[in-house]
């Protein structure tokens, strides 16, 4: 196995391990929003949605085993690639001209960074419960008065009702405001990485190649759009209580 | 010294020789062979080709060049094609044909079997390089293109767009790499020779710095192969890389080697003109740009436009069809624009020196597509020519659509060079010659997409065999860089570096390189007569007593010192310019690149002296100061009837 | 025109450097970009100062030796062009120009603006060949090319080993560069007995040479004087994860 170890270790390696972990999670991303705009069709929509979530049991840990890998691979080869990449040029440039000045591809490390902290923060915000954290930080978050704790531990729960709890979360300005320059980061990473997974697998075709980074573009801004829709719903009242 | 110039090519009939010649001569046990070190010297076409084809047959190779890498020899910068006798356009190509072409287009001044060689092995040089991954124009079937190239009547140079010869040499390289690879091959880039060391009359091992270092260095080998370029930047400016230089061949012909025929220079009629004092270099544009252009001059010297001197004539756009003069078109009604180069270069001269010609100082004539653009449509001008156009709008900053171009010759490659015999030996025994920096095969003028099959002709398919012979002959010797004679060229080579850099003058090397440049363009060009040079003679003494009183060369022999390695090129130069004069001037004939005033027909073109010229001229150097020494090759044509060119 | 030039000076390998500035004075718009180079190194010369280090050989644009980054740009900003064929009718009088060498630890810094890419011949050596010896080709027609494909080689064959992607790269990665060698030879017909063991000898040769990785930027491929496309980075990554595969099997 010593070649896997050497494959994995070279940079296009871990230049693939990133396009398949960030291949992963863009699927999440997309199911998990599709999942959520079911707030726009009413709190019994969103909640069935939610109870489904909770109840298919061992099948939630192995997704969330699944997204914990692929975001631990995403951010451990990204991290080894970006110092390996300082370490290729150790004097820097007094003055440097973007041929092609890609926000999107140059702003990849800062939205990822953006994006990984953000994560931390939605899961205490909306999810609560995995940490089992829902007296500490969740109970001081406004927006979570109304709800009341289930059970102990890891398998304590808050009950209170998905949609409460997302027009609760988002009535407050900031936290949305937050939610939606994360989504724009986050479209911005897909716009680049989508298109840059398939080109690090070597699956692109030059002559698709302008359809491809156009979807990509487009599947970024999707996703932005669609997860951002959410809190300025409810902030302009269009999805209320 | 007492030479005899024979060839040692074999008698009987041409066509087989090469095959008798080759079971003839001896062959070295493949189990010997890693005993064997040959010292290359250069990488272009030439030496990385017979590098990787010595190190495939086992020999233990060190290669040398002064670039940073072996893939960037000049050889790269050739743009139109290579020959070979293919005859897959079924248009009657034969190898005889090539054979017959070459000798009569280098005006009966190169020697038979070489020539018949070479046409023989062209075609396995379009193999070869195939075979490495040459990724040669291709027609819709898959099969390779060719086209009709330097007026040749049949279809048979190969190309790879306008960059036949970067992937010619990048292929020989990647051979060479693999070698490195397989541990058969040392590449010693950065590292220019300085001199040559002979043992006993052998070429035993080089002299070299290594330019980062400043370090110099003994290398001892069994053989010494030269495959250093030509001396066209004996002119300064030339199309030639700015480091091509003739160091190389100028030490080892100090050492013993004679240097054949210095006077052969091919000016090539198709160069962006200079733009002024501070031009570096001269860029060619290909040839086939006469294809459609027509090239003119003002009929009246008062509308010539030259920006360098502020006078302004007027543009030509601005002057009449029946003030133009197609020169070329009106003395020569049946080529017309496609004359060969020396021809038409010439002819440029003569209008320039009229005072007809164009821009900066006088020094260039139109070529124009304006006729073309309306015969054809600009749409097919720049399939044809578009990146041509590009190259010559990015450079002069003038769109050819709308303006004609503007060229003037250049000097591009040089037919001259070290003495070989049939085996490229040079008189020194061991050191061979091989590609441009050897005489043999172009005579007194090189046919277009010729030089690239010379180069690797010799790389691949020649030298591999031959020096088998000379080694064999002699057998294994000890590579020993301990013997006295290292340590004293080593002196030598140190002494002259230290004298260069204590002089401590006030005028650059660039300086005095301008100065020996124009001295030689004008008195030893395109044209040449007696008087002028033996001015040049004296002009050129001149230059180089100035030189070694009054040359800055700053820093130091310690390290990278660009000025220092520039100063001892130069420095070779300035003795090789007169050894060249001398050729020039005891050649009382024309003879291809070679014009004598004096020699001419009543109509103005080449006059040859079969009679007592149809020989090779090499000189042995005799010395500081002293007049070299001529020795004869006398050529035979057993097969090629000797005809006047007439292109009329 | 009259400009200003900030150089970095750096007299060898393990000197630190610095920037210094020059004045070039009455240089024409027609010169070159490396003409004007001259102009100045002369007047240092024929003062008895050291010269502006810097490489150039054809400067015609083939044989890859000159590059420098200009203005923050590998072989300035001009699009497809290498450095000695930018000339000055593309700067202002008056113009402050700042000269950097090429910044890469893969190709260190020798002196002034020269720097080391023999890199990039150890990336050939480990495999950017055909193993064919002098003497055993079949007839170049004994295997027909597709002409799209012949093409397309040559696209990535057009590579002249500059070093500007290097140089361009935020990552200063040598993918294009590798990528090209590996497109020219893996797509031929002649190239397929090799293929996967090439592109694993050339990627290990890059990574061991200290080369970053591909992030897609394209500056690379902006920066390449001879167009070669990004597609040679794809077909390498392809290659490369084939390798995987086929050299086990």
């Amino acid at each position: 196995m010593g070649w896997l170890s050497k494959f994995l270790n070279s940079n296009i390696g871990l230049k693939v391990l990133m396009a398949l972990s960030g291949m992963m999670m863009l699927g999440f991303v997309v199911v998990h929003m599709t999942g959520n705009l079911q707030v726009f069709l009413g709190a019994h929509a969103l909640d069935r949605y939610g109870s489904f979530l909770q109840n298919i049991g061992e099948l939630l840990w192995v997704a969330r085993l699944g997204l914990v890998s692929a975001l631990t691979i995403h951010v451990l080869s990204a991290t080894i690639l970006t110092l390996r990449s300082w370490g290729a040029r150790p004097v820097a440039y007094r003055s440097k001209y973007w041929f092609a000045p890609s926000l999107l591809s140059r702003t990849m490390l800062y939205g990822g960074v953006a994006i990984g902290l953000f994560l931390v923060l939605h899961l205490l915000h909306l999810s609560p419960s995995i940490f089992g954290l829902d007296h500490g930080i969740a109970a001081i978050t406004p927006g979570y008065e109304h709800c009341k704790t289930v059970g102990d531990g890891l398998s304590a729960s808050l009950e209170c009702g998905v949609y409460a709890n997302v027009v609760h979360g988002f009535s407050v300005v900031w936290v949305s405001a937050l939610y939606i320059v994360a989504m724009i980061f986050l479209g911005m990473h897909i716009g680049h990485g989508a298109w840059s997974m398939f080109r690090t697998l070597g699956l692109d075709n030059p002559r698709y190649d302008r359809l491809a980074q156009g979807a990509a573009v487009s599947i970024g801004a999707l996703v932005a759009v669609g997860n951002s829709l959410i809190p300025i719903s409810v902030l302009v009242g269009l999805v209320h209580l | 010294m007492e030479y005899k110039l024979e060839s040692g090519a074999p008698s009987g009939p041409i066509q087989t020789a090469w095959d008798r010649h080759r079971f003839d001569i001896k062959v070295v046990n493949p189990a010997n062979k890693r005993k064997y070190r040959v010292l290359v010297v250069g990488t272009g076409l030439a030496g990385a080709s017979a590098a990787a084809s010595l190190g495939e047959l086992g020999y233990d190779v060190q290669a040398f060049c002064y670039q940073d890498s072996a893939r960037r020899a000049h050889s790269i910068a050739a743009q139109g094609g290579i020959n070979a006798a293919k005859n897959y356009q079924n248009d009657g190509d034969s190898v005889w044909r090539l054979f017959y072409d070459t000798v009569k287009g280098g005006d009966y001044r190169s020697r038979e079997a070489n020539v018949y060689r070479l046409a023989q092995v062209a075609n396995n040089i379009i193999d070869q390089s195939v075979a490495q991954g040459v990724p040669f124009a291709r027609e819709y079937g898959g099969l390779l293109a060719n086209r009709s190239f330097g007026g040749a009547l049949v279809s048979r140079t190969f190309y790879a767009r306008g960059q036949t010869g970067q992937q010619l040499l990048l292929g020989a390289y990647q051979s060479l790499m693999a070698q490195v690879n397989a541990g058969t091959v040392k590449v010693i880039p950065r590292t220019e020779m300085l001199d040559l060391v002979v043992v006993d009359g052998k070429a035993r091992g080089i002299i070299t710095r290594n330019l980062v270092t400043g370090k110099l260095e003994s290398w001892a080998g069994d053989a010494v192969v030269l495959a250093t370029g030509g001396y066209a930047n004996v002119y300064y400016l030339s199309t030639n890389a700015m480091g091509s230089n003739v160091t190389a061949s100028w030490r080892a012909s100090k050492r013993g080697a004679l240097f054949a025929n210095p006077a052969y220079t091919q000016i090539h009629p198709t160069c962006i003109p200079s733009h002024g004092d501070y031009q570096s270099k001269l860029t060619l544009m290909s040839e086939s740009l006469r294809n459609d252009g027509r090239v003119w001059v003002p009929r009246n010297k008062a509308d010539a436009w030259d920006e360098g001197a502020h006078k302004v004539g007027r543009r030509p756009e601005d002057i009449p069809e029946k003030e133009r003069y197609y020169y070329l078109e009106e003395r020569y009604p049946t080529f017309g624009n496609l004359v060969p180069r020396d021809v038409a270069s010439r002819a440029a001269k003569v209008v320039c020196d009229n005072g007809q010609g164009i821009a900066y100082e006088g020094r260039g004539v139109y070529l124009d597509f304006a006729d073309a653009i309306g015969r054809l449509g600009e749409n097919t001008v720049r399939e044809r020519y578009g990146n041509l156009f590009e190259m010559y709008q990015r450079i002069t900053g003038d769109d050819p659509y709308k303006t004609p171009m503007k060229i003037y010759p250049a000097p591009h490659y040089t037919m001259g060079g070290l003495w070989v015999d049939y085996n490229l030996m040079s008189t020194v025994p061991g050191l061979f010659v091989i590609g441009e920096a050897n005489f043999s095969d172009h005579g007194a003028n090189r046919l277009g997409a010729s030089a690239l099959m010379q180069g690797l002709a010799d790389g691949y398919f020649v030298l591999p065999y031959t020096i088998g012979h000379y080694l064999a002959k002699k057998g294994a010797q000890p590579k020993d860089t301990s013997l006295p004679e290292f340590a004293a060229t080593a002196t030598e080579t140190k002494e002259r570096l230290n004298k260069l850099l204590t002089i401590n003058g006030r005028r650059s090397v660039d300086d005095f390189h301008r100065s020996l440049g124009k001295v030689m363009i004008d008195k030893v060009g395109m044209a040449r007569n007696a008087e002028g040079l033996k001015s040049a003679l004296a002009e050129v003494r001149e230059i180089r007593e100035e030189f070694w009183q009054n040359v800055s060369v700053p820093g130091n022999d310690n390290g990278l010192n660009q000025s220092l390695e520039k100063a001892g090129r130069v420095a070779d130069f300035l003795e090789f310019a007169e050894v060249k004069i001398h050729d020039a001037l005891n050649r009382q004939e024309s003879c291809g690149g070679h014009f004598r005033e004096e020699h001419q027909t009543g109509e103005g073109e080449a006059q040859r002296n079969d009679e007592d010229y149809a020989y090779v001229a090499a000189w042995e150097y005799t010395g500081p100061g002293n007049e070299p020494r001529l020795h004869k090759e006398h050529l035979k044509f057993d097969y090629v009837a000797l005809t006047q060119r007439s292109y009329k | 025109m009259n400009l200003t030039l900030k150089v970095w000076r750096q007299n060898g390998p393990t000197d630190k450097g610095q920037f210094k500035t020059y004045e070039a004075r009455d240089i024409s718009s027609d010169a070159s970009f490396l003409e004007m180079l001259d102009i100045v190194n002369e007047g240092l010369e024929s003062k008895g100062e050291e010269p502006i280090g810097f490489e150039s050989d054809c400067r015609e644009g083939i044989c890859g030796v000159c590059g420098m980054v200009v203005n923050g740009a590998a072989h300035h900003s001009t699009p497809r062009a290498t450095l000695c064929q930018v000339h000055m009718r593309e700067f202002k009088d008056g113009d402050t120009v700042t000269l950097e060498p090429f910044r890469s630890k893969a190709f260190p810094v020798l002196k002034d603006l020269i720097v080391d890419r023999s890199a990039f011949d150890r990336v050939i050596t480990a495999g950017g060949y055909i193993s064919v010896r002098a003497g055993s080709a079949p007839d170049a027609h004994v295997t027909p090319i597709p002409k799209v494909l012949s093409d397309r080689s040559m696209d990535a064959a057009a590579c002249i080993g500059c070093g500007a992607c290097v140089a361009a790269c935020p990552n200063a990665a040598a993918m294009l560069f590798t990528g090209a060698k590996v497109t020219h030879l893996n797509l031929l017909p002649q190239g397929q007995p090799e293929r996967y063991k090439r592109v694993q000898a050339m990627v290990e040769q890059l990574e061991h040479e200290g080369f970053g990785h591909c992030s897609n930027h394209q500056e690379c491929v902006r920066a390449c004087p001879k167009g070669v496309p990004l597609d040679v980075i794809s077909l390498m990554n392809r290659d490369f994860i084939g390798a995987q595969f086929k050299l086990r099997s």
